[in-house]
């Protein structure tokens, strides 16, 4: 399990994060849901201790993030490509295999032929959605236990976000946890199990999607209007 | 170790097409250099022996003395201390953008740096070690060009009027070789020790300025400054101290500073850091 527990995060004089607490359970998709500026990506940083913070604590499984986690707890997946452009996308697997001990070649195989990517082509040379499709192969190709997305759709055109979404109704996520921001979640609504909703830096509602759904007939989108709309 | 090694490995990689493009400048710019000088030298002598009436080299030698390798480098002096310049100037350069290309630029590789397993110290290693191998590296080139320069002088310069010096006592006649390259071991390993804690230092300031920005800048800033004071510190008590006092009193000073420049440095990695 993800656990914040009331973590505060300043940027000079700014909070971004205030006395922020929810949990993000494995085998389920968490949807971290919000306006520009509410957090959500500063969360998913400070959570990989790629931005420190000022207050509270942040447990996966019960342990502070080290680093013996990158390897196999937890995988970031960034709103951008994290590989420098002179590498060609054989490079990045290359790369990947070379310092992780949890990187799972096969699945990478597997992942570079779903996505249609060339190995051979440059990172500088890729579109928006090929570079998407590579940034989230890396993620996906490591065996981790928790998996954070950082807007994965952003940007890109409709068949490559069909073929995103594909993977998280696939074998690829079923035993893992996934903590996700993402502003389409007309499209994804009915993967995620969970969403947390932030506005400037605090948790206003946390709700199961299906107990929402059974219970009050409201999807997401309903509780989002009620929440950032009332 | 490996992913330290892999790191540096990539590292190197990343510079390698400048690299070739330094070594390129230096081994063109310094044969043309010698070639143009020892042609302009040689039109000088035979001018000369017209005008005085010498019929053979050997006269001219015995009248005005013969021409050494580090009067034909002087001619064209820029060729050489040129090109040294330039590649100094690229791989100080390159000490400050080899961390600050992998915030900026199309992709931010750094995201990626910072979540490999492994200590996030073996960045600042890695780094660390690619500049003093870039570093070594044009040395090496450096030394090695020499023989053939060499051989190129004896070959345009008549044997009479030739004056047979070796690479060792060019190097430790000129000022910039002898400071980039010096002859003896004590004086070499000094000189790069002196390198490599100067370069942990600005490390150390680039990675206060990555972590707090602004303030970082100015922390970064002053660390560099007070780590000067303190290496050039003790020259400025040589009269007071005995040149082995200065040399053992430099050598302590810099091991310090290098231990925590280290330190800081993981400290701000593994809790400052910030993409």
């Amino acid at each position: 399990m993800i656990e914040l527990d009331r973590v505060t995060k300043k940027y000079g004089r700014k909070t971004v994060l205030k006395d922020l607490s929810f949990t993000a359970e494995k085998e389920e998709i968490t949807c971290l849901i919000g306006v520009n500026g509410a957090g959500k990506s500063t969360l998913l940083k400070a959570i990989m201790g790629l931005t420190p913070i000022q207050g509270g604590q942040i447990r996966i499984d019960g342990e502070p993030i080290g680093r013996h986690m990158y390897d196999d707890k937890i995988a970031f997946v960034p709103d951008t490509l994290t590989m420098p452009p002179f590498m060609t996308v054989e490079n990045c697997l290359r790369f990947m295999r070379d310092f992780y001990d949890r990187w799972n070649g096969e699945r990478a195989a597997h992942l570079l032929q779903f996505f249609k990517l060339n190995p051979a082509d440059r990172v500088a040379s890729l579109s928006k959605g090929q570079a998407a499709k590579l940034n989230l192969l890396l993620g996906l190709a490591l065996d981790t236990d928790y998996l954070l997305l950082d807007e994965p759709f952003s940007g890109i055109d409709l068949f490559s976000r069909e073929q995103i979404i594909s993977v998280f109704s696939s074998e690829l996520v079923e035993d893992r946890g996934v903590l996700m921001t993402t502003h389409e979640i007309e499209d994804i609504e009915h993967l995620i199990d969970k969403a947390v909703l932030l506005d400037q830096g605090r948790v206003i509602r946390s709700i199961r999607c299906e107990e929402i759904r059974e219970r009050e007939g409201k999807s997401v989108i309903d509780v989002m209007r009620e929440v950032y709309q009332p | 170790m490996k992913r330290y090694l892999h790191l540096v490995i990539m590292e190197l990689h990343r510079f390698w097409k400048i690299y070739a493009a330094l070594a390129a400048l230096t081994v063109l710019s310094q044969t043309a250099g010698l070639w143009w000088s020892i042609r302009t030298l040689m039109k000088r002598v035979h001018w000369e022996m017209e005008l005085t009436n010498l019929s053979s080299y050997a006269e001219f030698a015995n009248q005005y003395g013969r021409i050494s390798f580090m009067s034909a480098v002087s001619i064209k002096e820029p060729f050489f201390t040129g090109s040294v310049a330039v590649c100094v100037t690229a791989l100080l350069l390159y000490v400050f953008l080899i961390w600050y290309r992998d915030w900026y630029g199309k992709n931010t590789f750094i995201y990626r740096l910072l979540m490999l397993p492994g200590s996030r110290l073996n960045l600042f290693w890695a780094k660390l070690t690619t500049i003093l191998l870039l570093s070594w590296g044009l040395v090496a080139l450096q030394i090695v060009l020499f023989p053939p320069l060499m051989a190129m002088y004896r070959h345009m310069v008549p044997e009479e009027l030739a004056l047979d010096t070796s690479v060792f006592s060019f190097v430790r006649h000129h000022p910039v070789f002898d400071l980039l390259m010096p002859p003896h071991a004590a004086d070499f390993l000094l000189h790069y020790w002196l390198g490599i804690t100067g370069v942990a230092v600005v490390f150390t300031a680039i990675l206060m300025e990555r972590s707090f920005r602004l303030k970082g800048l100015a922390a970064g800033a002053l660390y560099a400054l007070v780590s000067g004071l303190l290496i050039i510190g003790p020259v400025s008590f040589e009269h007071v101290l005995y040149p082995s006092e200065i040399f053992g009193l430099t050598v302590a000073l810099s091991v310090l500073l290098f231990v925590l420049s280290v330190w800081i440095s993981g400290m701000l990695l593994k809790r400052k850091i910030s993409v």
